[in-house]
């Protein structure tokens, strides 16, 4: 994941709840750091960093407790929780029936 | 397996003229109709002119809220008619109001189990008509939901709208929906075919058909833009020429639901998969509720690239892309 994809996937998330903010991303030595800065609100902080054991996310306010998450799948339900709580949500479903 | 499909377009778009049009050919015989009356007066009721007993209209609403109920108790009825021998069928057209929303009508059928036993889903046709049709594209959301969310879409009233006018609200319905294939009708004059899958049709030649539609919006997202958008409502080819580990694809279906939510329509297509480079996986969704992934026996074609078509709202078009990558970086680390 390069710094540009990190800032296409934190511009999509905001785009998919209609959350307005902006998102700078820089380079650490293990990884890279997003962050979302919303008028009038804390920022968040968005962290992915490549560990000896695979890939670890860090979703939290900046000046707030942060989540770990061992997936981008985490994340992005750390993020939703933050940036629009209220959104509907989706858990995936098998049909009964067959398919077409 | 009974197929049932769904005939969905907006208000005066021609889905009962086409409807009653087709139940006078023979291909239609042997279906059975659910249409939905609309509160008091039973009108489209009574613009059908075959069907007979094995018809049944629905009275407490449209069927895309309140009585999705009904709907499901309305089919269950008409198959338990039919196991006690009192009528016959081979298909099941479910007509729903102009204003309905197909998502959550094609939802309740795919999740029923009791109706899993005897039914299958057949597929969604959108009636758009020629002369209004651009215009209820432009203003209502619904009308938009409802072709972005077809299989199939007749251009209605091509006869009265002239032949320029319906090609050209062709030409927008194939950039609104590129899986989907159009076909421009004239007073219900529509080759049956496209419209539904053959009684006795197999599983396999289900599956060419979705495979049809995921070639076409292919083949559109080569010559065009891979993203379409009218006013959020968007249609997204997601291709990925590098097969993906097993392990990320139920949590990419997961990620999708967990972000778009109800705004996530449809998904289909065909993956590639590491653990099985011969065998490509189908998959297919409706909103949240996707059927188990399907594994063909081969390849339909040269091109071993996983393609899917997304269709929702708001829906970046780079953005599932990303996610499939990010996934399957995981899911290779965990299994290195």
């Amino acid at each position: 994941m390069t710094e540009a994809d990190m800032r296409v996937f934190l511009e999509g998330l905001l785009h998919a709840w209609a959350v307005d903010g902006a998102v700078e991303v820089r380079p650490l030595e293990d990884g890279m750091l997003g962050r979302i800065d919303r008028t009038g609100r804390a920022a968040i902080r968005v962290t992915r960093r490549r560990l000896p054991f695979g890939i670890a996310w860090e979703v939290g306010p900046e000046d707030g407790r942060r989540r770990a998450h061992p997936s981008v799948q985490g994340a992005i339900r750390s993020l939703g929780a933050l940036l629009a709580p209220e959104r509907t949500r989706g858990r995936v479903v098998f049909a009964a029936s067959a398919p077409p | 397996m009974t197929p049932v499909s769904v005939l969905t377009g907006f208000l005066g778009s021609g889905k009962t003229t086409l409807l009653a049009a087709l139940l006078l050919r023979p291909e239609f015989a042997n279906t059975a109709v659910v249409m939905n009356e609309f509160g008091e007066v039973g009108l489209d009721h009574h613009l059908i002119e075959a069907g007979g007993e094995d018809m049944i209209a629905l009275s407490t609403g449209c069927i895309c809220c309140a009585a999705r109920g009904d709907l499901l108790r309305a089919v269950t009825d008409l198959v338990a008619r039919r196991a006690a021998g009192r009528i016959a069928f081979e298909r099941i057209v479910v007509e729903t109001t102009g204003m309905a929303d197909p998502a959550p009508i094609v939802q309740s059928l795919m999740l029923d189990p009791a109706l899993a036993e005897t039914v299958s889903l057949g597929r969604v046709v959108a009636t758009v008509d020629a002369l209004a049709g651009a215009e209820t594209l432009d203003d209502r959301l619904e009308a938009r939901r409802q072709a972005v969310f077809a299989d199939r879409l007749v251009v209605t009233k091509g006869d009265l709208a002239g032949a320029g006018a319906a090609e050209a609200l062709a030409r927008r319905l194939r950039r609104l929906n590129p899986a989907a294939e159009v076909v421009i009708g004239a007073n219900g004059d529509v080759d049956p075919a496209a419209l539904t899958p053959a009684a006795d049709a197999s599983q396999a030649q289900r599956w060419t058909a979705l495979l049809e539609e995921i070639a076409r919006a292919a083949r559109h997202g080569h010559d065009h833009a891979h993203h379409h958008a009218e006013d959020g409502v968007v249609s997204v080819l997601l291709r990925r020429e590098a097969p993906v580990h097993a392990a990320a694809l139920p949590l990419f279906l997961e990620a999708l639901a967990e972000t778009y939510g109800p705004k996530l329509l449809r998904l289909k297509g065909l993956a590639a998969i590491r653990e099985a480079p011969d065998r490509p996986a189908v998959l297919h969704g409706v909103r949240h509720v996707v059927h188990p992934p399907q594994w063909l026996d081969a390849w339909p074609d040269a091109d071993r690239a996983t393609r899917l078509v997304l269709i929702g709202e708001d829906i970046d078009p780079d953005w599932p892309g990303l996610l499939l990558d990010l996934l399957d970086e995981e899911a290779g680390l965990a299994a290195d």
